[in-house]
């Protein structure tokens, strides 16, 4: 059941309805099934192993949490967590391991999110951060919690379990309602549009005549709106359940620098490996100085990089983004007193930031969705292909597809204003502070879209165009 | 060592990582609080104290801080 289905969409409102009706104290176990029900719909096989994992992980802190000795402890942590690693590593092998086991081997909905979900919770009781969880149900719930099972946000456990038992309101229901419609908008109007460009320039990477550049620009966007998109309709529907989730993006392309960039992408992914990866690393390895942060840098990077599956393209972008964020550490001293001393040079730094983080982010990039990293290479060598003389697979592609594609990148800036106003505004009144014009406006037309879509799909299932970071 | 005596020491370490001459810390102060106190930073920050102090800091004893106050009290308790 895909976020953007008409499916999911009623089953949705069904747990909601009934969340809101049911007593607080059926709540944890309610959505537990709940969960579940979502989980099974893709695959019951899945669902056993998720629940096999989380007993599993539930048991072993329980465990961390009775044992008094440290190296019982330590043992317990340890085992819990290389059977994590284990079971994370064998599924992203998977494409790998599939050949050699002559069939497919299907990689279980979210596994890369819970199994990180599970490796925080076992750190955290494990260096007594939170006690073990006493009560299976809310447990269950925070493990499986259907929207963030999909792709995030990664919550850590002592954010969600508090509320789960405590009661809904219909305030936390229209606040999710707006942020879903927000989510459907940035994902419709925005990423599947720009998709069209970036799929064909990513296609014919090697054809003559493609304007490889206008991938590079536009894959960004598509990639911002769409998890961003995917981000939205998962946080608005843990709002429907009364659940707040932590934010996964802060407007990533104001950052002024790479530093800036990563703690405004993927926020809960970087967190959760700078504390538990990235922090310890680098305090162990403190005596080498210089050499111990740029180690401890693209360990981490890399690690970002390949948590997207083993792939030498992932590898790549994080030791792309090792290498940006190493020289922003390492210079980072001597540009600020550089700008103190130079105001003129420091106020066009301000301006020039963001776009220089941009170029960088956006060649990162061309790694990430470059189907190999000789494909990879190829378009960074050939930037200004077809810029003047397009192919004529483009000039139809610009006939057919041109006004969607502009239409895509006019919704990208409607949608960056909307998240401006959402953040800036108190917690979901991004629509509320608007004039009852403008709210009804905004309710109206994105009501309309997404209906309009998911009528469309009704019709053309083929057509579908997933969520990019549901894959992951 | 008592955390009077701590914190001279300490206030030079801070202005000095964080490059900031008129910055004075206090037992409230987190991160947040203070421009550049990332995690890229915050080891260079503990390095400093380690270097200064004499002394030798666990990841367990680090992650266990909430504000400078909690700092300073560990290290008034590790330092002779």
């Amino acid at each position: 059941m895909d976020f953007t289905t008409i499916n999911f969409l009623a089953f949705l409102i069904a747990v909601t309805i009934v969340c809101r009706v049911c007593p607080a104290r059926f709540r944890a176990a309610l959505i537990a099934l709940a969960s579940y029900t979502y989980y099974c719909t893709w695959s019951p096989k899945a669902a056993l192993l998720l629940l096999a994992v989380t007993v599993a992980a539930f048991l072993a802190a329980r465990g961390i949490d009775a044992i008094k000795r440290d190296l019982g402890r330590r043992g317990m942590a340890l085992a819990a967590l290389s059977g994590l690693l284990a079971l994370l590593g064998v599924f992203k092998l998977a494409p790998f391991l599939g050949s050699l086991l002559k069939g497919p081997l299907l990689v279980p909905l979210g596994i890369s999110y819970y199994t990180f979900k599970l490796i925080s919770y076992v750190l955290d009781v494990y260096w007594q951060k939170v006690p073990a969880e006493k009560a299976f149900f809310p447990f269950a719930a925070y493990v499986a919690f259907f929207p963030q099972i999909v792709a995030g946000p990664i919550q850590r456990s002592d954010s969600f379990l508090p509320q789960i038992g405590k009661p809904a309101s219909w305030g936390n229901v229209v606040w999710g309602v707006q942020r879903v419609l927000l989510g459907l908008f940035k994902k419709f109007l925005v990423a599947d549009n720009l998709s069209i460009l970036v799929n064909f320039v990513y296609s014919h990477v090697h054809a003559s005549g493609t304007p490889l550049v206008l991938g590079m620009y536009a894959y960004p966007l598509q990639i911002y709106a769409d998890f961003s998109g995917l981000t939205d309709i998962a946080i608005g529907a843990a709002w429907m359940l009364g659940i707040e989730s932590p934010e996964n993006f802060n407007a990533p392309f104001s950052a002024p620098n790479p530093s800036e960039f990563w703690r405004r992408w993927h926020i809960t992914l970087t967190t959760l490996l700078t504390d538990y990866v990235f922090t310890p690393m680098r305090m162990a390895v403190r005596n080498l100085g210089n050499a111990g942060l740029v180690l401890s840098l693209f360990v981490t990077m890399v690690l970002i990089g390949l948590w997207h599956g083993f792939r030498w393209t992932y590898a790549i972008f994080g030791m792309v983004h090792a290498v940006y964020l190493a020289v922003d550490a390492l210079t980072s001293r001597l540009r600020t007193r550089y700008y103190k001393a130079n105001p003129t040079a420091g106020l066009l730094t301000n301006w020039l930031g963001p776009v220089i983080t941009f170029h960088l982010v956006a060649l990162a990039f061309v790694f990430f969705r470059g189907e190999t990293v000789q494909d990879a290479l190829y378009i960074l060598r050939h930037l200004g292909m077809g810029i003047g003389t397009p192919s004529a697979d483009f000039s139809k592609l610009k006939q057919t597809e041109g006004r969607a594609i502009m239409f895509g990148l006019g919704a990208y800036v409607v949608t960056e204003i909307a998240d401006y106003l959402r953040r800036h505004g108190r917690q979901g009144q991004f629509v509320s502070a608007l004039p009852p014009w403008g709210r009804w406006a905004v309710y109206y037309c994105t009501t309309v879209i997404a209906v309009v879509y998911i009528l469309l799909m009704v019709g053309t299932p083929v057509n579908r165009i997933t969520f990019v970071y549901a894959m992951f | 060592m008592n955390r009077d005596t701590v914190i001279p020491p300490l206030n030079a370490i801070f202005q000095d990582v964080f490059d900031d001459p008129s910055l004075e810390v206090s037992d409230d102060m987190t991160a947040p609080d203070v421009e550049g106190w990332d995690s890229l930073s915050h080891v260079n920050l503990i390095v400093a104290v380690e270097k200064e102090f004499k002394i030798r800091l666990t990841t367990a004893e680090v992650r266990g801080l909430s504000n400078v106050g909690d700092f300073i009290a560990l290290i008034s308790r590790k330092a002779t």
